[in-house]
This record gives structure tokens, C-alpha cells and sequence, in this order.
């Protein structure tokens, strides 16, 4: 056991995690949740990945995109430039391909969504940050989620210097998600996100994108793309995927 | 022919700059009248905006005459048909060669 790091027995996990010691013992067969074992065969915690497990990781990068002022984040979420980003995307690949419970078709599309929704963040950001530069990029396989976040100018804006009649959030992820956008005048343009858009629409993975007061939905339920309005604006772009 | 494996520039491939780089990197060893081919082969994932650089850079850099090998990447066969509708050029001429293969 390795006596640097807080260890605790099943009860105390359970107690910390706010469920049983039987779901613990489930969660450890289905590979949710790994408890290590002691040399008598008692199984034990480590509480830093405990604590890691219950954040919530959806709350926590809405906090990024939505606060007034930007949170603490913890320094493994954070990739203030783009080559911390693309590392960390290819070890998350890389962490995808050698998950069991992952096919190769799906690490490759996974890699493929959230680089492309974070490098969208920089590419449309960059110099144009509103305060903090940067990317929330983190991820739990055991709760299959992708959480990616900025506190940039957000779709419209950035649309609008392509786009200059754009008004509505509503308006800009629609063009963004389905309207190609040809040539490489006067922005180059990948037209990435109508990628993203055809990999979720063969339900293989769920999405939702928010920017401004706009929100996109595809879930893999029904793989039908919709477009809405909220009440809670969103400063950049905040974006959660699903599989 | 002449052939590009994609992997020597890493198993993860994002974003436009790098794909502009890859190109600047391999570009000293390419003669712009021999044919080239792209190998998807050990690549994890290609995202369109680095894929679209990448061969923007590669096709006007020898006139059109660049090939995709065929590949089951899955991050490459969902960014195909977005970059045929997308480009008008020697780029969508490339992509839409190898879709029909």
C-alpha cells in the first residue's frame, strides 16, 4: 500500500460516496469504480480518487462557461493553450483505445468530437478572449462523459464575422451545425462541426453543445438533431458528450 | 507514387496549424510532379480541420494529383463527405475519388 496517500476501508468510501457498500462491490465488478485490495484481501480506497469520482464534472465545467468571474479549476481540467489541449486529447485516445468497454470505431470518433470541439474554442478565440484563455477539457469513462468548456465570445460572435446578418444564438449553431461554409474566404473555415453533427446523428455517441442562449441536443435515444432557446446565457461554449 | 503514412506525424492528428505544419514538415522531400497517396494506417483519429489543411496544402502544392488509400478510420470516413460538399476544388476532386472507391 502506498502509505503517501489516505486510504479507506468500504464502509468509509461508501459512506463518503453517499451509497452502499453492496453498490460499491457492484461498481468494482462492472469496472466502475476499482477498489485495491490489502494483503488480506480487504478491499481498500484511495480517497483522492474518491473525491475525483464524485465531482461532477457537468457542474463544474457549466461553472467555467457561465460564472462571472472564472472558478479554480483543478490543473489536470485545464489546458490554457492549444498544445496542452491536443496532448491531452491524444492521451485521452490513447486511454479510449485500451478501454475494453470502447471499440476502436468508437475512441476514433470520440478523439475526433472533442478535438474538434476543442480546438474550435482557440482557433475562434484566440487574441478575442474575453477574460481567461482557454479550454475546460476533462473526462470519466466510468460515467461515459466528455466535458469541454470555454469563456470565449462564443459562436455568434465568431460566425458574425463570416455571417454579418446573424442575430439570434439560436441562428448561429444552425448555420454552425448545418450550413456549410465553402472556400477559404475570408476565415478559413473547417466546417467541423457538421462533422460532429453526422457522427452524433448515427447515435453512437449523444451531444449537447450550448453557446450564448442557444442550445444544440442530439441524443442517441432518437439521433434527430434540435436546436433551442434557454434562460441561462452561456459566455463562450460548453458542450458535453455522451456515450 | 509516392506515399505519406499519416502516423509519422502522431496517432492523434487536430487542429489546422498542425496540419499546416505536417505539410511544411514533409514538403522538403516531395517533388510536386510525382503523384502522392495518403496511408490512414495506425492513426487513431484525424479531425476535418487538420485533414482539410493538410490536403489543401498537399494538392495545390502538385496540382490535384494526391490519392486517399482506402482506410476503415472512422474519424476519416465521417469527415469525407463533409469535405466533398465543402470544397470546390482539388480537394473535393481527391476526396470524391476515393468515396467512390
Amino acid at each position: 500500500m502506498d502509505t503517501n496517500r489516505d486510504k479507506v476501508r468500504i464502509g468509509e468510501a461508501a459512506r463518503m460516496l453517499g451509497v452502499s457498500d453492496q453498490t460499491l462491490r457492484n461498481w468494482e465488478k462492472t469496472g466502475k469504480l476499482r477498489a485495491e485490495r490489502t494483503a488480506g484481501k480487504q478491499r481498500y480506497y484511495d480517497v483522492e480518487d474518491l473525491k475525483k469520482f464524485s465531482l461532477d464534472l457537468e457542474q463544474l465545467g457549466l461553472a467555467w462557461a457561465t460564472s462571472a468571474l472564472a472558478p479554480e479549476l483543478p490543473s489536470e481540467y485545464y489546458c490554457e493553450r492549444p498544445d496542452r489541449f491536443t496532448s491531452r486529447v491524444a492521451k485521452m485516445g490513447a486511454e479510449l483505445q485500451k478501454n475494453s468497454r470502447v471499440s476502436e470505431d468508437l475512441a476514433s470518433l470520440l478523439t475526433l468530437v472533442a478535438g474538434e470541439i476543442g480546438d474550435n474554442s482557440f482557433a475562434h478565440n484566440i487574441g478575442n478572449w474575453v477574460d481567461v484563455p482557454g479550454v475546460f477539457f476533462a473526462y470519466d469513462f466510468s460515467k461515459r462523459i466528455i466535458v469541454l468548456a470555454d469563456r470565449g465570445r462564443g459562436v455568434k460572435t465568431t460566425l458574425q464575422q463570416v455571417r454579418p446578418n446573424l442575430t439570434t444564438d439560436v441562428d448561429a449553431l444552425r448555420v454552425a451545425f448545418t450550413e456549410v461554409v465553402s472556400g477559404r474566404n475570408p476565415e478559413k473555415r473547417g466546417n467541423g462541426l457538421k462533422v460532429v453533427r453526422a457522427v452524433a446523428e448515427s447515435r453512437q455517441l449523444g451531444l449537447l453543445l450550448r453557446s450564448g442562449i442557444g442550445v444544440v441536443t442530439i441524443p442517441t435515444s432518437t439521433g434527430r438533431m434540435q436546436i433551442k432557446m434557454t434562460t441561462e446565457n452561456v459566455r463562450g461554449a460548453y458542450a458535453v458528450i455522451h456515450f | 507514387m509516392q506515399t505519406i503514412q499519416l502516423k509519422k506525424f502522431g496517432n492523434v492528428l487536430i487542429s489546422r496549424p498542425a496540419g499546416l505544419e505536417a505539410f511544411n514538415a514533409i514538403r522538403p522531400q516531395l517533388d510536386p510532379d510525382v503523384p502522392l497517396q495518403i496511408d490512414f494506417d495506425d492513426v487513431l483519429t484525424v479531425t476535418p480541420s487538420w485533414l482539410d489543411e493538410f490536403l489543401t496544402n498537399l494538392t495545390d502544392f502538385n496540382g490535384g494529383k494526391v490519392e486517399l488509400l482506402p482506410t476503415k478510420n472512422a474519424s476519416v470516413l465521417a469527415a469525407l463527405p463533409v469535405l466533398a460538399e465543402a470544397r470546390k476544388d482539388f480537394v473535393a476532386a481527391t476526396v470524391l475519388r476515393a468515396l467512390e472507391r
